[in-house]
Formats: C-alpha cells, structure tokens, sequence
C-alpha cells in the first residue's frame, strides 16, 4: 500500500537525520540525566526512601518535560524549503503518521531510561511491574500522539513557549489517568480496579490520534 | 387570507395534537399514571411554541420572558426543604444553567472552526473565537456561583473535588486558545491556528467535563461518585403538592440562559463583523 511505504520511508529518514546529527538524542539524554540528579540531590536521602506518591508525581512531572522537550523539535529542525519538497513527494498523512511513530519509539526510549536513571538514583520497589511498564508504554504513546500536532502548531507561531502552554491542558485527563494508574502499580493493588481507566487511556490515545490524522492537512497547508 | 407560514402553524399544531392523542394512548395502554401523562403532554405542546419562535425570530423576547419568569419563579416557588440546603437549593436555577450554556455555546464554536477550516471564511473564524470568549466567561460565572455555594454547604471548597479539577482544566483549554490567538499577527495564520488548536482541544474537553468527573469514586459533588442529583431531591421529599415544582423552573431556566448567551455572543459576532468591514478586512 502507497501509505505504509511512504510511512515506512520517511520514518527511516527521521531516524537518520536525528543519529546523523547525535546532538539531539544525545542532548536529551543529559537532560534526563541532570533533571533526576538535581531530584536526587534536593531530597539529600541518606537513609530513608522517598514514599511512592512522592515518586511518581515527580516522575511523571519528570517526563512531562522531557516529552515536551523531545516533541517539540521534531517540526523545527526542517527548513521551509524542505517542507515545500516534502508537499510535492508525501501526503500529509504519511507525515504526521511517520512523526507520531518516530516520536512514539523516541518516547519508549526516554521513559525507559528515565524509569532507570530514577531507579539509580530514587530507588523504590515497583509492586506490579506489568502494569506499570504497559502504562509506561500506553503513557509514550499518548505523550507522542498528543505533543506532535501542538508541536506542529508552535512551530508555525515561532514561539518557544507556546509549547508547554498549548500542550498542559490537552495532557491533562491522559496525565491524570496515567498517575493514578502508576500510584496503582507501584503499590501493587488488586489489578480488576484498573482496568476500567486503563481503557480510559487507550481511548484518549485513539481519539486524540484520530483527531491529529485529520487535521495535520489543514496545518500544513499554512 | 391566511398566509403561507399560518397554514404550516395551523398543520403542525394538528399534528401535534394528534401525536399528543397517539402517545396518551400508548401511555393509557401501558397503565402510567396521570400525572406522567400530563406531564409529557406539555412537554409535547412545547413543539408548535418552538416553532412560532423560529417562524417569527422572536427568540430574543422569548429569552427575557422566560429569564424574567425564572428569576421571579425562582425565588417564590416553594422547594424541598433540605437539611443544609435550605433556601440555598434555588442556586440550582443558576449554577447549572450556566455549565450547560457553556457546553452549548463551546460546542457551537467548535462547529464554526470546523467551517473556518472547510472554507477558510473570516465570519467563521469571529463566530468561534467570541463564541468561545461567551463559553470561558460562562465557565468562570458558574465556577463563582459553585464556590459561594460550596462554601456553605460543604463548609469549604475542597480544592481536590473532581468536578472542580476538571472543570479548571477545561478551562484552562480555552484560556491557552486565546493565548495562542495573542500570540501572533499574521491573521490567515493565525485564524487557520486557532481553528485547528479548537477542534483538536473539544474532544479533552468532552473528557474532561462527561468523562474523567465519573471515574472516580469520592466526591461531594450531586450527581457524582453515588450521590444524588437533585431530580430525586425533588421526587422523595413532601409528597405531591410540591412534586416535581423545581423541574419548572429548572428546565426553563436551562433555556433561558442559552438564549441569553447566544443573544450576547450574537452582539459581539456583529460588532467584530463591522470592525473587520470598516477596516477592510474580509
């Protein structure tokens, strides 16, 4: 089929522009790394444990930023000219689509070694770890199907700030969920009791996905 | 003669009575009882009245006699006398009416971006972004009445009420659309902007005012976590003298304050419409 080609196309090219330059990836991976040693440091733990809510508010909060910063980039760093080319050769579509799975694995790897830079530094006991790591990963996806339209908008406004300011309020029920979820999961509660906002989540990843697929067109176009 | 728009009034005031006939004898048939009966008679005599106002364009009159039947009915009906509640319990007629002016008028804006987006119209655009100005003020005049009214019957506003957080979540949605509208010049741009942020925002907010207030189980709040909503406070108390007599001017009231933000949303509509015109803008 000419869409999944096209998909599979450009999010081979995302890929290697972002390992060709190394400045992106690797920059965020510092940034992680700083955030959760300044956590680390203004807890200033030598003996006891930081509890679980405390946590996992700061993780979450942790990741927040760190999706904000990852997704916000993905439409600046292409030049108007490129986008003109890119109109000739792709269909919306396949770029939006390309951009949310590039950013979706992107996310998987910045929540896994964000999970591990707090479990060497913040160490805490995950009472039922499939759940957490199916919410870490039902969380990546909605954090990249959400961020990369808004991402597409701040981009064209050229404001910086824009960002987080138009990205907080759409994350907000997803954010919720995700946190009360993960408190479940760290205390390794009874399973049955989440379910039900676990496929609050998958909706809203499916709506907003939907949602992101029928209006890239229309921002593009701009 | 009769004109044109009199003999449809006169057909669907026939047919009305008709359906009317239809369904009391369904209703006779299933052994409801009279008051019902009565009731969803009047609800079905509403249509021909409707449909007077939509002929005649009088809806903004319909809005300030039933606004003023409200105010005044409000305050002199008699209630169900509740514990706490007490007289307290007419700030229904006002509270919730303005959640669902503020749905309505949201969902109307919404609607105008998906047209901007269609055919790219400037009146689209002015339509959704004061539609959507109407919709925040709403939000804020029933986050007000709720917290007057939460400060004495819950003896404090409790900050973690589900209701409350999402209710300034959504709100804070439309503050970030006019941010984003602030922030730029370029008016194609950022009227095809503000659109597509509108409609991608609308569905969190559905989430955030239908959805995430059910999922959880503690809350003062009526009509949530397992409490009652003020239709059974109507139903169980003081037998059938006062029966049902909030619902008379509750349902009203929901109209009324509609109508009226629409009336005032429509004013700011046209006085943008002639600002853009005298400067030349479409």
């Amino acid at each position: 089929m000419a869409l999944s080609r096209e998909i599979s196309v450009l999010f081979k090219k995302e890929f290697k522009l972002d390992f060709r330059k190394k400045s992106a990836i690797f920059g965020l991976l510092l940034y992680i790394g700083g955030v959760v040693f300044i956590c680390f440091l203004s807890f200033y733990l030598k003996t006891s444990k930081v509890n679980s809510i405390t946590w996992n508010a700061l993780f979450w909060i942790v990741l927040l930023f760190v999706s904000f910063n990852a997704i916000a980039k993905s439409f600046l760093g292409e030049s108007q000219n490129r986008n003109f080319y890119y109109y000739y050769v792709a269909s919306p579509q396949a770029i939006i689509l390309s951009k949310i799975l590039y950013n979706v694995a992107m996310m998987i790897l910045f929540c896994t070694v964000t999970l591990l830079f707090f479990q060497g530094t913040l160490q805490i006991d995950i009472g039922d770890p499939l759940i957490f790591w199916l919410n870490l990963g039902l969380g990546a996806i909605g954090f990249a199907s959400s961020l990369t339209l808004i991402a597409g908008i701040a981009a064209k406004t050229g404001n910086g700030v824009l960002m987080s300011v138009l990205s907080i309020p759409v994350m907000f029920p997803l954010l919720l969920l995700l946190v009360k979820i993960s408190n479940h999961a760290l205390d390794g509660l009874a399973r049955s009791i989440i379910w039900g906002d676990m496929l609050g989540v998958l909706a809203i990843n499916l709506i907003v996905l939907a949602a992101s697929y029928l209006l890239f067109p229309y921002l593009w176009r701009t | 003669m009769p004109t044109k728009s009199q003999h449809t009034f006169v057909r669907i005031l026939i047919a009305t009575l008709a359906s009317c006939a239809l369904v009391s004898t369904i209703l006779i048939a299933y052994k409801t009882d009279f008051h019902t009966i009565i009731k969803t008679i009047a609800w079905l005599l509403l249509a021909p009245i409707g449909w007077f106002v939509y002929q005649r364009n009088a809806w903004r009159e319909t809005c300030v006699v039933i606004l003023t039947y409200v105010v005044v009915t409000g305050f002199l009906i008699e209630v169900p006398r509740k514990p706490i509640l007490h007289e307290m319990i007419r700030n229904l007629y006002f509270h919730v009416p303005m959640w669902f002016a503020m749905i309505s008028v949201l969902t109307t804006s919404f609607v105008f971006s998906i047209r901007y987006l269609r055919n790219s119209r400037l009146n689209d655009d002015i339509a959704a972004s004061q539609l959507a100005s109407i919709g925040v003020a709403l939000g804020v005049l029933g986050y007000i009445t709720g917290a007057v009214w939460g400060n004495y019957t819950w003896d404090g506003v409790p900050l973690l009420e589900p209701r409350l957080v999402s209710a300034a979540a959504a709100l804070l949605l439309y503050f970030a659309y006019f941010v984003l509208r602030m922030s730029m010049d370029d008016d194609k741009a950022k009227m095809r902007l503000a659109a597509i942020y509108n409609v991608f925002s609308f569905p969190t907010f559905i989430v955030l005012i239908y959805i995430l207030p059910r999922l959880v189980e503690n809350s003062l709040h009526p009509d949530l976590g397992g409490n009652d909503s003020f239709g059974a406070y109507d139903k169980e108390e003081s037998g059938d003298a006062i029966n049902d007599n909030m619902k008379l001017v509750f349902y009203p009231a929901i109209i009324g304050w509609t109508l009226l933000s629409f009336w005032i949303a429509s004013l700011g509509i046209r006085a943008k419409k002639l600002f853009a015109k005298h400067h030349g803008l479409d």
